[in-house]
């Protein structure tokens, strides 16, 4: 018997893998065959040595496990209904409190009223939101800025503090007087800011100058609310050029000023 | 009352799924119990790392592959249906890793020994016995085995399955374990007696 093909149900053998009738035939073969038995005493060995080669794991090993998701949730296990109303109750103030922002956060100064809305308006004076005509902002501007030092967030009351101080035009506008200057509701563009020249538009870039101060120093302080470092100094870079351009008075800004207000809420994270 | 029939609408449903009934301790890990999961990576830490040790053969990337092998347990375990027994499941989690990280280095994995390969230098029974002192020279010959032929061998020495066990985690049949084994034996054996000058 060629001992080549034995070693193979040797191999076999010292795993314990073979059935009792091939067992009794190799030991037969064995007892005949002196190189099988030293194949088997060899085949032994290296399967203790292979054993003895065994990694063992690190002492202080210890399984790491992601944090899953579902895990933050599941004190609201088997009650999902109340999750999801919660959950809908959350994304109903998220929403209406980005609706309120925006309208909050745009710059109570552009929001100048055509004289037919003006009136209309004008019966609402009490409301502390853009639905104010600039009249009445104005006129509570005063007595705003002084309860209230510094602001936080970018409100029609932080725009309104500053106006007193920049011109006494502004103060005195009246509702017939707004729609003969100054037109800039929703960013359209007066003709004579257009233009670039005419005192109406000399107000209009100081309103706009005044309200990039207004976004630099207490909307665009803290960097870490933008995603990007370079695309807030990017847009900051371009805040302060068309301030240096309504400074100049020389061109027309105001579109270029709206882009970039969306640009940069577009920007926070 | 409850609790028995939700016992026994699992097992039907594991039935219906062509899944075997599944043991107790399967049922809490997939319910999430912290302390089966606990015990189940005790049961099998030194298993894996030493399977994912003797087919890398780093430290460091044994390491990884054992931790990656208890996340992707840990994610799949809810899928886990009875099909084959747990520890075959998890092998064949630990055996995929193993070849998928073989693959990302760029190891040949297709590699052959010939049909009918026979070491020409036999050793002597002696030679065959390499005690602890030359671990790194058996690892480093274990090392030069083709993946195919070693990890069978593997799973044999380093966890002591059976044929069986060891061809359902490899998806081949036992005669081609059989096979293999004895072939990755014979290998070994020829590249110890080439390198026993540096012993």
């Amino acid at each position: 018997m060629d001992c080549n093909n034995f070693k193979i149900k040797i191999s076999a053998l010292i795993d314990g893998e073979i059935s009792e009738n091939e067992k009794r035939e190799i030991e037969e073969h064995l007892n005949s065959c002196e190189q099988c038995r030293k194949m088997r005493e060899t085949y032994e060995n290296l399967s203790g040595s292979i054993k003895v080669s065994e990694e063992k794991i690190p002492e202080d090993f210890k399984v790491k496990l992601p944090i899953e998701k579902r895990k933050v949730i599941s004190i609201f296990r088997g009650h999902e209904g109340v999750a999801s109303a919660i959950a809908a109750a959350i994304a109903l103030i998220i929403f209406a409190g980005g609706i309120s922002g925006d309208k909050y956060k745009a710059p109570v100064v552009l929001e100048t009223t055509p004289v037919a809305d003006a009136r209309i308006l004008k019966n609402d004076e009490q409301l502390p939101d853009v639905t104010a005509t600039p009249e009445t902002v104005v006129a509570d501007a005063t007595a705003q800025k002084r309860n209230e030092k510094s602001l936080p967030e970018f409100t029609p009351e932080a725009t309104a503090k500053i106006q007193p101080d920049e011109s006494t035009e502004e103060k005195t506008l009246s509702v017939a007087e707004e729609s003969d200057n100054t037109a800039l509701r929703d960013g359209a563009v007066p003709e004579k800011v257009s233009a670039g020249g005419g005192g109406g538009s000399s107000s209009a870039m100081a309103i706009i100058t005044n309200e990039i101060d207004e976004i630099i120093n207490f909307q665009m302080p803290d960097i870490s609310e933008f995603a990007d470092e370079g695309v807030y100094n990017y847009l900051k870079e371009k805040l302060l050029d068309i301030q240096r351009k309504a400074k100049e008075n020389s061109v027309d800004i105001v579109t270029e000023f709206e882009e970039l207000k969306a640009e940069i809420n577009n920007a926070k994270k | 009352m409850l609790y028995y029939c939700r016992k026994y609408c699992i097992i039907i449903i594991a039935f219906t799924k062509g899944g075997c009934i599944l043991d107790e301790f399967v049922l809490k890990i997939k319910k999430g119990d912290k302390h089966a999961f606990e015990k189940l990576c005790n049961d099998y830490q030194q298993k894996i790392y030493s399977l994912a040790f003797g087919l890398c053969g780093n430290r460091e990337d044994a390491l990884d592959i054992t931790q990656e092998v208890f996340v992707k347990i840990y994610r799949g375990i809810s899928n886990f249906n009875g099909d084959s027994s747990l520890s075959t499941w998890i092998y064949r989690i630990a055996k995929n890793a193993s070849y998928d990280f073989l693959r990302k280095s760029k190891r040949n994995m297709e590699e052959e020994i010939p049909e009918n390969f026979h070491s020409d230098e036999v050793l002597t029974p002696e030679e065959a016995v390499l005690n602890s002192e030359k671990i790194e020279f058996i690892r480093h010959c274990i090392e030069q085995i083709p993946v195919k032929y070693k990890t069978p061998l593997l799973l044999r020495e380093y966890q002591n399955l059976q044929y069986s066990e060891i061809a359902e985690i490899l998806d081949i049949s036992e005669g081609t374990v059989k096979s293999r084994i004895f072939r990755a034996r014979e290998y070994l054996l020829k590249i110890i007696s080439e390198n026993r000058d540096i012993l």
